[in-house]
Parts: C-alpha cells; sequence; structure tokens
C-alpha cells in the first residue's frame, strides 16, 4: 500500500531576506507560492494581468512588513482572502483595543487603498487579540493565507 | 435603492438601540460595538446617497469606497468595523490563550469611551458636513 508523503502547511510561512533586504520565499513551498498568487488574481478577475499582479502584489506584501516592523505589539501577521479582496489580519501581543494601534492601522489601510501603483489590489486590515489558532482560523482562510514574517535577524531598510 | 432619508431613519433606528444598551454597558458590550458600527454603516450610506456616490452591497466594497472617497471617516469607520467584528465572530474556548471573549479585548466599562465616543462621535461629526440640511437636522447623534 502506497503512502501519500507531503507537507500541506494550511499557512505559507514567508521569510524576509538579508542579502535581498526583501521578503523571500522559502524554497520548499515556492510552487505553493505560486499557486496561491494565482489563486488570488482568480478571486480579484484579473487573471489575465498576472504580471502586473505579481509586480503590485510583491509591492503590497513587503509594505505590509515593513509597517510590521515598525511596531513591537505584533505576534503574527496575515495576509488572506476574503469576499475577493485581500484581508491583512494583525495579530497583537496585548489582547486589549488600542486606539493608536488602531489609527496606525487605519493610516496603513487608507493609504494602501489610495495608491495608484496598487491599483489592482483590493486590501483590508483588521487587528486581532491574541486567540487559539482554532479561533483565528475563522478569519483565515486555510487555502489562501500567507504567514508573514514578524522577526528577522536584520532590519529592512524603511 | 434606499434615500438618503432611509438611511437616516435606519441609523435613528440604530441610535434608539444603541441608547438602551447603553444603559447598563456591562450586559452586552458586543451589540453596544456592533450597533454602532451599523449606525455608523447607515450615516456613511446615507453620505454616498447624498453625494449620488454608488450604494455598496457588502462591507469590503463600503470599506474601499469610504478609504478612496471619506479617508477621514474611514480612519474611524474600519477601526468600527474591526471592534465589531471581534465581536460578533471571535470566540475562544481555549484558556491557554489570553483572549477567551469580548470583554478581554475591550472591557465593557471601556466600550462607550472607546467605542462610542472616539469612533462613532467623529464619524457623526465628519459626516454632517455632507449631508443634506434636511437629513442633518434628521439625524440623532451622540451626545457629549
Amino acid at each position: 500500500m502506497s503512502v501519500v508523503d507531503y507537507d500541506d502547511p494550511q499557512y505559507l510561512e514567508l521569510e524576509w531576506s538579508e542579502e535581498s533586504d526583501q521578503l523571500s520565499v522559502p524554497h520548499a513551498v515556492v510552487d505553493r507560492y505560486e499557486i496561491r498568487k494565482r489563486r488570488y488574481a482568480r478571486a480579484l478577475q484579473i487573471a489575465e494581468r498576472l504580471e502586473e499582479f505579481d509586480e503590485q502584489f510583491s509591492v503590497l506584501i513587503n509594505a505590509l512588513v515593513r509597517w510590521m516592523h515598525k511596531r513591537s505589539d505584533i505576534a503574527g501577521g496575515y495576509l488572506t482572502m476574503r469576499d475577493g479582496s485581500f484581508l491583512f489580519a494583525v495579530v497583537r501581543t496585548a489582547c486589549e483595543y488600542d486606539e493608536e494601534f488602531e489609527d496606525s492601522l487605519s493610516d496603513l489601510d487608507i493609504k494602501l487603498a489610495n495608491d495608484g501603483d496598487l491599483n489592482l489590489l483590493k486590501v483590508d486590515a483588521i487587528g486581532l487579540p491574541p486567540a487559539s489558532d482554532a479561533a483565528l482560523s475563522s478569519f483565515l482562510d486555510p487555502d489562501n493565507t500567507l504567514k508573514l514574517p514578524t522577526s528577522w535577524r536584520q532590519k529592512p531598510t524603511i | 435603492m434606499a434615500t438618503e432619508a432611509d438611511h437616516i431613519a435606519l441609523a435613528n433606528k440604530n441610535h434608539e438601540a444603541l441608547t438602551r444598551l447603553a444603559e447598563n454597558p456591562e450586559l452586552f458590550p458586543e451589540w453596544i460595538t456592533t450597533v454602532a458600527f451599523y449606525k455608523a454603516l447607515q450615516i456613511v450610506e446615507a453620505v454616498f446617497a447624498n453625494q449620488r456616490i454608488k450604494s455598496c452591497a457588502n462591507h469590503t466594497d463600503r470599506l474601499d469606497s469610504i478609504k478612496v472617497r471619506l479617508p477621514e471617516i474611514a480612519k474611524h469607520y474600519r477601526p468600527l468595523w474591526a471592534a465589531s467584528t471581534v465581536a460578533r465572530y471571535l470566540y475562544d474556548n481555549d484558556q491557554k490563550t489570553p483572549y477567551s471573549k469580548f470583554t478581554d479585548y475591550l472591557p465593557s466599562e471601556k466600550v462607550i469611551s472607546k467605542i462610542v465616543e472616539k469612533r462613532l462621535r467623529p464619524i457623526e461629526q465628519l459626516a454632517v458636513g455632507r449631508l443634506s440640511d434636511g437629513a442633518k437636522e434628521a439625524l440623532q447623534r451622540i451626545s457629549s
């Protein structure tokens, strides 16, 4: 009897590359990353503009990670899809609602929505308290979620 | 399609419910947050109707439209939407995590100040300048 043996990571985890000073995709998940990107493009109904989508998507996820890096109160960051648009879900280290955090996330969200270089992408942002993976899973589509790096050895240039 | 007056009427219904809920904030802080959000939603839709901006059928499209057309309002609307989303969808039975229920995120004694006064009220203040005179007069607003 054959046994199917392969990794099926739900949340693809990206890394920060010191060399390129940008996000990088671990070799083991490159193919799945490409699959998910195409799925995103289809969900956004821009599959015929894949090259443009790729460029904008790269700008987007780097902007999200650079924003996270400026903060010290983030336990996890995820990019997922919901209702045909991206959802940037940020899990905080502290439980209680924080006005300054929410204002900063709103500023980022509004900036992204008005960025002409990201005109193909729709993204909403939400801050979440530190709940269990099971509870957070109601916000994160397992087939469409990227886990963004929250730590790296070298700080990215802002 | 709903008119500006229709949306104001719906906002006022939410206002009435909010007023009742706020009498005992410890009972239903989740619903104070949720009703505050839906009042804000109706106010924004009233602004859209008055300014002939296309009405939005879902939260995602509405958020996107507010961020582009009404960014000052979006600054408060997004956290209100986010808090109401936590109120409606995040519950955790795992006792090992810091969060298990909504009051861990927004204690009931803070829900009026953090949500109603700091988020809904500015939306009302920013929106009235974008409403017709009749709607402006009809809208029941949060008192100081």
